[in-house]
């Protein structure tokens, strides 16, 4: 339904992007539950998540503080949404990232233990930016956001609203 | 509800089944085939029943490469491309278990795309289109492969297990004949049979799961619960014993549509771990975690565990609600694995494999690393593998 009545897919697409590469960004290095799940991966590991039909990328490398931008390097791992409605569903919250997988909306380059890694990492960080609501819908085993988990959004959209994290 | 189903396999099933086999490479534009298979067929005299079909079709076997291990490795595979390009061969014929079948199924895709290597294969729907034809012939009644689009080699250099996935790894051809697992040793039958049964169960299970699936896991599961004990039991069965195998046969290769279409779940992630980690056979993993796994499974889906209990044989009502139906089906499935489990001296304890509290942890991180767990309704915590390790010590 929300891929027939949004117009203009991929604008919206690179807000989501641009969101969520932020958000990544902050909170793998401040968030000890994303540090502990991508601590399964080497530093210098390079995943992008790529949109098929739409020119929309993300590249990032893992350092042992966090995430940054990748630019150009070449990725160990890439996530490739079939199409921008595919992409639109996971990244507004309204499909989760196992029923992408499930529904063939998602293909893998790469080893997918590293994938099942990056899928724990962006679970936690839509359990972070996402309100409960959603969180409830995408997570199987969902519980209440904790009172960290809020403050810890607080910090990133007021963050997000100030330009001020890095990448 | 969207999904996507594949079942481009063309299945010959039934007896005298492997005599078709020249026919059917001819068909899919095959003259000189490479069979790939192991030693232990050989010695079995299958492939001699292979050649018994090729003289009779007036041909000759052009390639065999016998040297597959039980593990499929990354330099058994590159082998036999070595031994294809030195003979020439335009097909793959298949003839053995799920290490034989998968191999096979990357040897075909990797001639199809010439020179391309094995790691830039690694993935889910990224491989380039397969050329070269496939045909496989089963030789147990487990695996499956002979119609899923999957395949797991390991990676000797990384000590991993590469996992592929795509339609080009689904053969053209799969034929089904019960000769082929006559010599199966009572232990092998069952513990096969029982992953066959895992991979509809939890396929049935499975996020991914759909209308067609659960009709194949659902079917798949009444045959093997049907004529697993008379295979076992093959002196004191009353039944055609060839009749038992075909039923089998074709009850595993349902299980692997469904499971090829909507996979397994948390009890395969454990069963690799283990697999992995202490070398336990595939299918006597599963059937230790089968219903530790699903009891856990079922308080997240109690309504499609309550469906299964119509799929056991004998059953046409229940009364109570899907959790009392559900649980109803986990008592019987049960004693289903117990009764199993001792008529093929199948150890029931982890510890029976040499499991102590040293690999604990290694079994738990790569349980969860295991890409098994991403279609299952419940989420592999550490808890969850904790829990189902603690049951089956």
């Amino acid at each position: 339904m929300i891929c027939e009545k949004i117009k203009y897919k991929e604008s919206v697409l690179r807000v989501l992007f641009y969101v969520f590469r932020k958000a990544m960004v902050f909170l793998s290095c401040r968030d000890d539950k994303i540090r502990c799940v991508m601590g399964e991966i080497p530093d210098g590991f390079v995943f992008s998540i790529k949109v098929q039909y739409a020119n929309i990328k993300l590249s990032m490398i893992k350092m042992s503080d966090g995430f940054i931008d990748a630019q150009d390097s070449k990725a160990d791992l890439e996530l490739i949404f079939v199409n921008p409605c595919s992409a639109l569903l996971v990244f507004s919250g309204i499909l989760s990232q196992h029923e992408a997988f499930a529904q063939h909306r998602i293909f893998i380059r790469g080893d997918i233990s590293d994938a099942l890694v990056l899928t724990s990492a962006i679970e936690r960080l839509q359990e972070v930016i996402f309100p409960s609501f959603v969180v409830k819908r995408l997570k199987k085993d969902a519980f209440g956001k904790e009172f960290m988990d809020v403050l810890e959004m607080l910090r990133f959209y007021s963050s997000l609203a100030l330009i001020k994290t890095r990448g | 509800m969207y999904y996507e189903f594949y079942a481009s396999v063309k299945i010959l099933s039934g007896d005298n089944a492997i005599f078709n086999i020249p026919n059917e490479l001819e068909r899919v534009g095959c003259k000189s085939p490479l069979i790939v298979t192991d030693k232990g067929i050989v010695d079995a005299g299958l492939i001699e029943k292979i050649e018994i079909a090729f003289r009779d079709a007036k041909r000759d076997v052009y390639a065999i490469f016998s040297d597959i291990p039980q593990e499929t490795s990354v330099s058994s595979i590159l082998r036999a491309l070595e031994i294809a390009d030195k003979k020439g061969v335009d097909g793959i014929l298949a003839v053995g278990g799920g290490s034989v079948m998968d191999s096979a199924k990357l040897i075909s895709v990797m001639l199809s795309c010439g020179g391309c290597s094995i790691r830039d294969l690694v993935g889910v729907e990224t491989m380039p289109e397969r050329v070269v034809p496939l045909v496989v012939v089963p030789t147990t009644c487990g695996t499956g492969s002979e119609v899923t689009s999957v395949a797991v080699i390991f990676d000797q250099e990384s000590g991993r297990k590469m996992a592929f996935a795509g339609s080009s790894l689904l053969p053209d051809v799969a034929v089904l004949d019960g000769e082929m697992i006559a010599s199966l040793p009572v232990k092998l039958t069952a513990s096969s049979a029982m992953d066959a049964l895992t991979h509809a169960i939890e396929a049935h299970l499975s996020i991914q799961s759909n209308p067609i699936s659960e009709a194949l896991s659902e079917k798949a599961i009444a045959m093997i619960w049907e004529n697993l004990p008379d295979a076992i039991n093959r002196r004191k069965s009353k039944r055609d014993i060839n009749e038992v195998r075909m039923n089998l046969l074709n009850a595993a290769t349902m299980a692997g549509m469904a499971f090829s279409n909507s996979m397994v779940g948390i009890v395969h992630s454990l069963a690799h771990a283990v697999g992995s980690v202490l070398h336990i056979p595939h299918g006597e993993a599963v059937m230790l975690f089968l219903v530790p796994g699903l009891e856990l499974v079922t308080q997240k889906t109690p309504e499609k565990m309550a469906k299964l209990l119509f799929s056991v044989p004998g059953i046409r009502e229940f009364s109570g609600n899907d959790m009392d139906r559900a649980n109803r089906f986990l008592f019987l499935l049960d004693r289903f694995v117990k009764d199993v489990r001792s008529a093929a001296n199948i150890p029931c304890s982890l510890k029976d494999y040499g499991f102590d509290e040293s690999v604990r942890e290694k079994v738990v991180r790569l349980a969860m690393l295991d890409g098994s767990s991403i279609f299952s309704p419940l989420s592999l915590t550490q808890d969850v593998a904790n829990r189902m390790i603690d049951r089956v010590l």
